[in-house]
């Protein structure tokens, strides 16, 4: 979900900023050029990880900027294909389900990637999974898990640059509470199948 | 602005939160090194919501049983290490058994491709006992009775 991106750029920092060491106005200068924004089939700049070069700061005629020639790492939120994450239901359309991870929240979950029998609720605006014997509600700000799998980039200024398409088929997707099971319950599981594998191994030896 | 490698490493939620949390105390003077000053806007923006998302409870290494540590990432006793002499996984398959830490087998096939394939079922036993060692308890439903008894 996170990664590093190593960049190098022309980095500039004003007069008003001399008051800073070096490293101080050069972090806070990259911060100001690319925390939040995206850069185009790379992600979403969180932040400065490390500068790992910079060169001598040149100053600009007239201006008195001081040009710096850096190398560094972004911290960047780059989800890869098939990649389940944790969010939580920001609100439903007809269309879907939009996901929020408070910091992005451009994830769309379309009805095509939902698991079968699926309908939306206009009057509540959520959608429901209709199972043998209850019904299952996608509610807002239910945390749910959904799987990357496919991801848009766009430089037209009035639309998200970028987009990720989930999707909540697979079991153990959606909200997570659906799938929530007793410690009990999930050690007795374990000892069942500890207990099965042990008879198999006996019925071979047996057979042999 | 030239991007020299665009994907050099893949960091796990945890870390990403111990690198906000040092990042947020450098601005606000917490961390004994005054270097204090006030962040860019948008730095502040984007660094406030990552924080308040990898704060949230619904975040496995912030139950209050789990044991993740730098050790447990990277290492020697960490969890990759532990693993990999018997277990072949990839290592997106590792990002996401720290960052979604499952707890039984329906977990455990989401986050592993073809599962039950490439696993036994008590392999698959045994590599969620590993990340219990290794990671500590997670948040699991309490048991009805106790849940509706007590309060």
């Amino acid at each position: 979900m996170f990664i590093l991106t190593t960049i190098s750029d022309l980095i500039q920092i004003q007069p008003e900023e001399f008051g800073k060491t070096s490293a101080q106005a050069i972090k806070d200068s990259i911060n100001t050029k690319y925390a939040n924004k995206v850069i185009q089939q790379v992600g979403v700049c969180i932040c400065l990880f490390d500068l790992t070069k910079s060169s001598e700061g040149n100053i600009g005629h007239g201006t008195g900027i001081v040009n710096v020639n850096a190398e560094f790492r972004l911290l960047v939120f780059r989800p890869f294909q098939g990649e389940i994450i944790i969010g939580h239901i920001k609100i439903s359309d007809p269309t879907g389900i939009y996901v929020s991870l408070d910091f992005f929240d451009d994830i769309y979950i379309p009805e095509a990637l939902m698991p079968e029998g699926v309908r939306y609720n206009a009057v509540e605006k959520v959608w429901v999974w209709d199972t043998d014997d209850s019904e299952l509600f996608y509610d807002n700000n239910e945390t749910v898990r959904f799987r990357v799998e496919n991801e848009h980039w766009d430089t037209n200024e009035e639309r998200p640059p970028y987009r990720i398409i989930g999707s909540m088929t697979i079991s153990g997707l959606g909200p997570v509470l659906w799938w929530e099971e007793t410690r009990e319950d999930i050690e007795a599981a374990r000892q069942a199948c500890l207990a099965g594998a042990a008879n198999g191994d006996a019925e071979m030896e047996g057979d042999a | 602005m030239k991007i020299l490698k665009a994907q050099n490493a893949l960091l796990t939620n945890w870390e990403v939160a111990e690198i906000l949390r040092d990042e947020g105390d450098e601005y606000a003077g917490t961390d004994a090194t005054a270097r204090n000053r006030k962040p860019p806007s948008n730095l502040k923006d984007v660094m406030t919501g990552a924080s308040l998302y990898l704060a949230r409870p619904s975040q496995p290494f912030n139950t209050p049983t789990a044991t993740y540590t730098p050790a447990a990432i990277a290492g020697p006793i960490s969890l990759v290490a532990r693993l990999s002499p018997k277990y072949k996984l990839t290592k997106a398959e590792y990002i996401m058994l720290l960052n979604v830490r499952p707890v039984n087998l329906i977990e455990f096939e989401m986050v592993v491709d073809e599962a039950g394939a490439r696993f036994a079922e008590s392999e698959q036993w045994e590599i969620l006992e590993v990340l219990k060692e290794v990671l500590g308890l997670m948040y699991e439903k309490p048991p009805e009775a106790q849940a509706n008894g007590k309060k």
